[in-house]
């Protein structure tokens, strides 16, 4: 075997890596109907519980609590008032908006579960619990949550 | 009913690509050493100095003994197959984030130093594959190595 190799350095190395990662995301056929409703109609459904009654949004296939099959959709006025928020002051690779933007839970009229969005046309230092929200939808959309573009302050 | 009717009746499903990059800073720390060497084409390992055997990818600390190893021993360029497996479904790259076929096999080669690693096997076709052939290591161009596993690109069956 080799002899007399020249010396080997141990001067320690930062590697600079970068994972990629390129997902295929299925929505399902409770999420496509969620998705196309909103691109096409800009309809917000939710689905609703046949055992506990309960109304999801966004859907799912089954309920969480009763694990009951759930297929009887509703259609939402997709008004609703603001439950919890957070305001991102940093900037992050794909964030959907430029900061600083907010992100509220809106308690949609209609629907027993909380949904995550974007807080749109508010002034970041007036956003109050409990305050009336409405979806403005973008003109072009895709079947995707964001073609909700933000939810609004509602007079 | 043509194929083209029966596409028009399926219903709609929305799929939609989620690519990421997750850029980050890998500190080799110990294993400095052992990338270093690949630069210039050459595979060391840590050697336990209580059972003498050969770690790659190098240790502090053998794992069985406990005891600090300290020893660097050269392996050489050439090894034994101990095993081979081949992928026959697209698997994902996470250095591109795509599926991809992948046609060399994976081996386990035990080096000429006793250290055992892994890599491809520049034989695709696993019935030419038998355990104990001699194979040696196929090298990227200098220029292009950066001190990682993939600068050996492949191990190469050799005649006997």
């Amino acid at each position: 075997m080799a002899e007399n190799l020249p010396e080997i350095s141990s001067e320690p190395i930062v590697a600079g890596v970068t994972a990629h990662s390129n997902f295929l995301v299925s929505t399902g056929a409770t999420g496509t109907k969620f998705l196309s409703e909103l691109r096409d109609n800009k309809k917000i459904m939710g689905i609703k519980c046949p055992k506990c009654s309960k109304v999801y949004v966004p859907p799912r296939t089954h309920c969480p609590t009763c694990f009951a099959r759930m297929s009887e959709w509703v259609e939402l006025s997709g008004k609703g008032s603001l439950s919890s928020y957070t305001v991102v002051r940093y900037k992050e690779p794909y964030m959907p908006k430029e900061p600083p933007y907010a992100y509220g839970v809106i308690q949609m009229d209609g629907a027993d579960t909380g949904m995550a969005h974007i807080l749109g046309e508010v002034d970041l230092d007036k956003i109050k619990v409990g305050m009336r929200l409405e979806p403005v939808f973008k003109e072009q959309r895709e079947g995707s949550i964001l073609d909700i573009d933000y939810f609004k302050p509602s007079s | 009913m043509t194929a083209e009717q029966k596409k028009e009746e399926q219903p709609e499903f929305i799929q939609f690509r989620y690519p990421r990059e997750v850029p980050y800073e890998h500190a080799l720390g110990y294993q400095s050493k052992f990338a270093n060497a690949l630069k210039q084409g050459r595979i060391i390992a840590t050697k336990c100095p209580v059972c003498g055997r050969c770690t790659i990818p190098p240790r502090i600390v053998c794992p069985f003994h406990h005891v600090k190893q300290t020893e660097w021993v050269d392996q050489g360029q050439r090894g034994r197959l101990i095993s081979a497996f081949k992928i026959n479904f697209p698997m994902f790259n996470s250095r591109t984030g795509e599926l991809q076929n992948w046609e060399n096999p994976i081996i386990a080669v035990e080096l000429e130093g006793g250290a055992r690693m892994d890599g491809w096997c520049a034989e695709t076709d696993p019935s030419k594959l038998k355990t104990g052939m001699l194979l040696e290591a196929v090298w990227r161009p200098e220029e292009e190595r950066q001190g990682r596993a993939d600068d050996i690109l492949h191990w190469k069956p050799v005649e006997e």
